[in-house]
């Protein structure tokens, strides 16, 4: 009985910190750019961009450990 | 925000606001002294009374909106940054200094963007983004802004306690005093107050000047590593990976953030926006005066030797002329203290502009907790860290707060690009085609040596021998 009121306290917590990060994910869900050519183009290089970062991060990650 | 507000309110009642001239048909200020008094003495004297009122206004209204510009440029030259200039300096001697020299207008060219930005949004650069850009590149930037800013605050950390222990003062006291002074400043409740510490602070940055003409340089040859000229002497890797820490050291994302905030905060508006122009333009040229002097004194006296801190460069500097060697130390402790101030107010306003807080310097204790309390955590924590760690731990630290920031820093520029290109949000203010065509080299520029220096950081033969 304490047990589950504890998890039950514990749950209210945890969403009350969350609640915030979703109330602003769906607040800014949409962007509100004007989507022309090229800011699609720019955003498209953005994502190739972090994704050779992040593979050259986990390359190194990689090789360091062995 | 308020505080800016009435600053500006009682500029204008005092009457130091520009008189308007009312034109004549042939073009002359009707208010002038030129049309009632002809070409007399008289009237040569009246014009000059007119042009020097008018320029002592206009002096007086620049030393009210005076303060981000000059303080994001001068915190610029951060614990790493004088590290990197000491470094340049001690390899290349004043070969590097034209380098120097061009970083300055592309510092001030990406700096007044987010002036204009700033002033005509009222918006933070992190709100910007999340509301222009939606909800995952938002949390994708601040969440490596909040991660980029922390490693970094603890350089700066690192290079605040290395300078005060030259002077003996434990690295435990020097980080509680300066986390005391920090709380302090921003607790105090004004922007205004705030803004006039600081300062304070910038002008002792430039303690680099003295000690330089102290060295007794040969000036002939300062003058002629101001002319483009690429050193061979360490190798095609070593200069490489020189030039581009230069880079990184003088464009920074958290520079953007900072920058933008500190004008909404300061309450700066579209018509203010010359003045905001002005004010970045001296930070820019403070900011490379602080680093070639830096480059002039350890080019003088360390050169060819081995530095690999700026606080070994002071030491060694101490060895050669005890003096310079004390205000070098001195130097890296109020770069590290600058840095760590607008770097840690950087992301606190951030996490404030997203979470909806109240997060003005202006804000009181009570209506601004969560942003005092980020920051808090953020300051004691950076702090703790350069406390516990083991000194294999801090140069990983070092390591990685230059990939993150690569990471961070196209992205911010690209979205700053974007967003200053926007019709609809910035209307008058926004790029004409010769600042975009700048802007798009600038950028790219900087995201191909960015993503250069990352790899050279991670794998150092790559380019060759590093050094």
């Amino acid at each position: 009985m304490v047990e589950g009121r504890k998890r039950g306290r514990l749950r209210i917590w945890l969403s009350n910190k969350v609640q915030p990060f979703v109330d602003i994910t769906r607040k800014y869900r949409q962007p509100k750019i004007k989507m022309t050519r090229i800011v699609r183009i720019a955003l498209l290089l953005l994502r190739f961009y972090l994704i050779l970062i992040i593979a050259i991060l986990v390359f190194k990650f990689v090789t360091s450990i062995g | 925000m308020a505080e800016g507000k009435d600053i500006k309110q009682s500029a204008t009642i005092k009457g130091d606001t520009l008189p308007a001239p009312i034109h004549s048909s042939n073009g002359l200020a009707a208010n002038s002294p030129n049309k009632t008094m002809g070409k007399s003495s008289l009237s040569l004297g009246a014009r000059f009374y007119y042009r020097y009122r008018k320029l002592w206004k206009t002096l007086k209204i620049y030393l009210i909106m005076a303060g981000p510009g000059i303080i994001v440029m001068v915190a610029d030259n951060d614990a790493g940054g004088i590290t990197t200039y000491t470094v340049t300096g001690s390899t290349y001697g004043y070969n590097l200094i034209w380098f120097l020299i061009l970083l300055g207008p592309i510092a001030y060219f990406v700096q007044e963007m987010t002036v204009r930005l700033g002033a005509v949004t009222k918006r933070g650069h992190a709100e910007a983004i999340f509301d222009a850009f939606g909800a995952f590149w938002g949390w994708f930037s601040l969440g490596d802004l909040a991660l980029t800013d922390w490693l970094t605050l603890i350089t700066e950390f690192i290079g605040m306690t290395a300078a005060l222990s030259i002077f003996g003062i434990p690295p435990l006291i020097t980080v509680v005093l300066v986390c005391i002074f920090m709380m302090a400043l921003v607790l105090n409740g004004k922007y205004w107050t705030w803004e006039k510490i600081v300062l304070v602070f910038c002008v002792l940055n430039l303690i680099y000047i003295p000690a330089a003409i102290m060295v007794h340089p040969d000036w002939d040859r300062v003058l002629g590593g101001a002319i483009p000229n690429l050193p061979a002497s360490q190798g095609l890797g070593a200069l490489v990976f020189l030039l581009m820490a230069n880079i990184g050291t003088t464009i920074a994302p958290w520079m953007l953030f900072f920058q933008q905030s500190s004008v909404v905060d300061k309450g700066m508006k579209p018509k203010d926006i010359p003045f905001g122009k002005m004010d970045t333009a001296i930070g820019a040229i403070l900011t490379v005066l602080v680093a070639v002097f830096l480059i002039v004194v350890t080019g003088t006296l360390l050169l060819g030797q081995p530095v690999n801190s700026a606080a070994e460069a002071a030491i060694a500097l101490q060895r050669e002329n005890n003096l310079v060697g004390t205000m070098v130390a001195i130097g890296l402790f109020d770069a590290g203290l600058l840095g760590a101030i607008c770097i840690s107010l950087a992301s606190s306003w951030a996490i404030g502009e997203v979470f909806g807080w109240a997060h003005s310097l202006n804000s009181s204790r009570k209506a601004a907790r969560g942003f005092h309390l980020f920051y808090f955590i953020l300051l004691v924590s950076a702090g703790a860290m350069v406390l516990i760690s083991s000194q294999h731990v801090l140069v990983i630290v070092t390591l990685f707060v230059q990939v993150i920031a690569v990471t961070l820093l196209p992205m911010a520029l690209v979205f700053l690009l974007l967003l200053l290109n926007n019709e609809q949000l910035m209307g008058k203010y926004k790029n004409n085609r010769l600042q975009n065509i700048i802007g798009f080299s600038i950028v790219s520029a900087i995201i191909l040596l960015s993503l250069l220096y990352a790899i050279t950081a991670m794998f150092p033969g790559l380019l060759g021998e590093v050094g």
